[in-house]
């Protein structure tokens, strides 16, 4: 991948916690993208994107996240989006209406602690 | 090989007289002239065949080999573009001339390449490349200094292993070296971490690295050297390839004794004047344009979340350029920056025909700039798109 981003991975059971870290661009959005696709596992059932460290997202940054939550969605897995309030991408995330697709939390823990009951969630 | 020659000595009457003859072997000196032949081009493939264009920053560099003999070496100076917005600056002098030289140069330039994309810190680069030196290059001696410039801040970490000190000449004439951050040349395989030092270049400030064939003179200490180029440094007031162009002229004129390598950055002043700056329009330029724009963000003194707005704001609309302005074309994109009656006004232009008349990205593109800004013109014509932006500096967050 480009310099700009970085993605770090945690797998917790059925959980893949998934870190970006840097700059999201167009210059590097599809390597980011395809960063996370490999980074989701196939046993993993819910799916937490951390944007917490991530300083800049353009809307081909947004755009990948959406084309992620539609791929994630036909196969039945759930996604959330970790944005702090003071996170210099939080208007962006806003500003396109991201929040009416994918959930957003402002805090990692309840990103963790959330589980939504429609969709199987075996274990954990 | 041989080489002969012959001199005829003739009376009055143009009569033969005597004839006088030499034969010459001139092998050695073929081989010698053949070897500083190719040392040289070795070195000048080595060297990097261009700057990187840093949108802001204006960068020079120079080298000059050594005339006649066999002083071609192994001066050499990189300027490599680092995660984070960050320029990486070396400069260098591998001990003894000739082919051997010039190809340690090769190897050591590459390795700090490496090492510096990996390591943030200066000083680690210098160490590991002091290993890489002592352990595997032998018992070669190589000088270099090696700086990291943060663009946005303009903060600089250097460290310097046994390399003539770097210049600042401020933007009132002001010089000084930077004589911290000193440690041992490369190859002493040192066992302590590199002392690193940290200035700040502010804009309109030079940052002047050298090797040593500029300052030193037989039979001249070296301090003179140094001294001479601080007086001639301060009373250019040229733009950097001009200062460079100068500061050989006066320093060294046409006896180039020994190799002189030499390497010259400054971050242009952004406030007070009108900034443009013209890029292609490659997804590349991206990350270079928003340095630049913090920068600039950062001296017209906007709160974080104006900040934050017009860096998004100007991103998308150089993004769109860059995706629909040229199609599968070649063309350029061009960013105008003002501050007038405390609104920060953006213009970005294209030469290029859009597939929408709109000229802006259907999807989020144009109403996230909506959202962003105080107002946003859009303008297609025959000659390319014009995108306006305006933002009030103060006055709270728009949300």
């Amino acid at each position: 991948m480009s310099d700009l981003a970085w993605v770090e991975e945690e797998q917790q059971g059925r959980l893949c916690l998934v870190r970006v870290h840097g700059e999201v661009d167009l210059s590097n959005a599809q390597d980011v993208a395809a960063a996370i696709g490999r980074a989701v596992g196939q046993e993993a059932r819910r799916l937490v994107v951390d944007l917490t460290d991530t300083t800049y997202l353009d809307s081909a940054g947004v755009a990948l996240l959406l084309r992620l939550a539609t791929r994630l969605q036909a196969r039945r897995r759930q996604l959330r989006l970790v944005v702090p309030f003071n996170s210099p991408v939080r208007r962006v995330v806003e500003f396109t209406g991201l929040p009416r697709v994918i959930p957003v939390e402002t805090r990692l823990e309840d990103a963790l602690a959330h589980r939504d009951e429609t969709l199987p969630d075996d274990s954990r | 090989m041989l080489l002969g020659k012959a001199k005829l000595r003739v009376g009055p009457n143009r009569e033969p007289r005597r004839m006088f003859g030499t034969v010459q072997d001139v092998t050695e000196g073929k081989q010698a002239e053949r070897e500083h032949r190719i040392a040289e081009t070795l070195q000048r493939s080595l060297l990097p065949d261009r700057l990187p264009e840093l949108p802001g920053i204006l960068l020079a560099a120079r080298y000059v080999p050594a005339g006649g003999d066999m002083r071609v070496g192994g001066d050499w100076y990189d300027v490599v573009q680092l995660p984070g917005g960050h320029v990486g600056l070396a400069i260098g002098d591998v001990a003894g001339h000739g082919l051997r030289a010039a190809s340690t140069m090769g190897q050591v330039r590459m390795a700090l390449r490496a090492y510096a994309l990996e390591e943030p810190s200066p000083a680690r680069v210098v160490r590991r490349l002091d290993q890489l030196v002592s352990r595997l290059l032998g018992s070669e001696v190589v000088t270099l200094v090696y700086l990291v410039v943060d663009l946005d801040s303009g903060m600089v970490q250097f460290a310097n292993a046994g390399h003539p000190p770097p210049l600042v000449v401020e933007a009132g004439g002001h010089v000084r070296y930077l004589e911290h951050g000193l440690a041992p040349p490369l190859g002493c395989d040192h066992p302590e971490l590199p002392a690193e030092a940290t200035f700040r270049l502010t804009p309109g400030s030079t940052l002047l690295l050298f090797t040593d064939g500029l300052v030193e003179r037989r039979g001249a200490p070296i301090c003179a050297g140094l001294d001479r180029l601080a007086r001639l440094a301060a009373a250019c007031d040229d733009d950097v390839d001009a200062l460079c162009e100068q500061l050989l002229r006066c320093m060294v004129g046409d006896d180039v004794a020994d190799d002189i390598a030499l390497l010259a950055l400054r971050p242009v002043p952004l406030v007070g004047s009108r900034l443009v700056v013209r890029l292609p329009a490659e997804p590349r330029v991206l990350a270079p344009l928003r340095q630049t724009l913090r920068r600039w963000l950062r001296e017209i003194d906007a709160a974080p979340d104006v900040a934050d707005d017009l860096l998004l704001a100007c991103g998308e609309a150089c993004a769109n350029v860059i995706q629909h302005a040229y199609g599968a074309k070649e063309g350029g994109l061009e960013m105008d920056l003002a501050v007038r009656d405390g609104t920060a006004e953006v213009t970005v232009r294209d030469h290029g025909s859009w597939r929408r008349p709109s000229g802006v990205d259907g999807g989020h593109g144009l109403p996230l700039l909506r959202a962003l800004m105080d107002a946003v013109k859009v303008q297609s014509g025959p000659d390319g798109t014009v995108v306006r932006l305006e933002r009030r500096l103060s006055g709270g967050s728009r949300a």
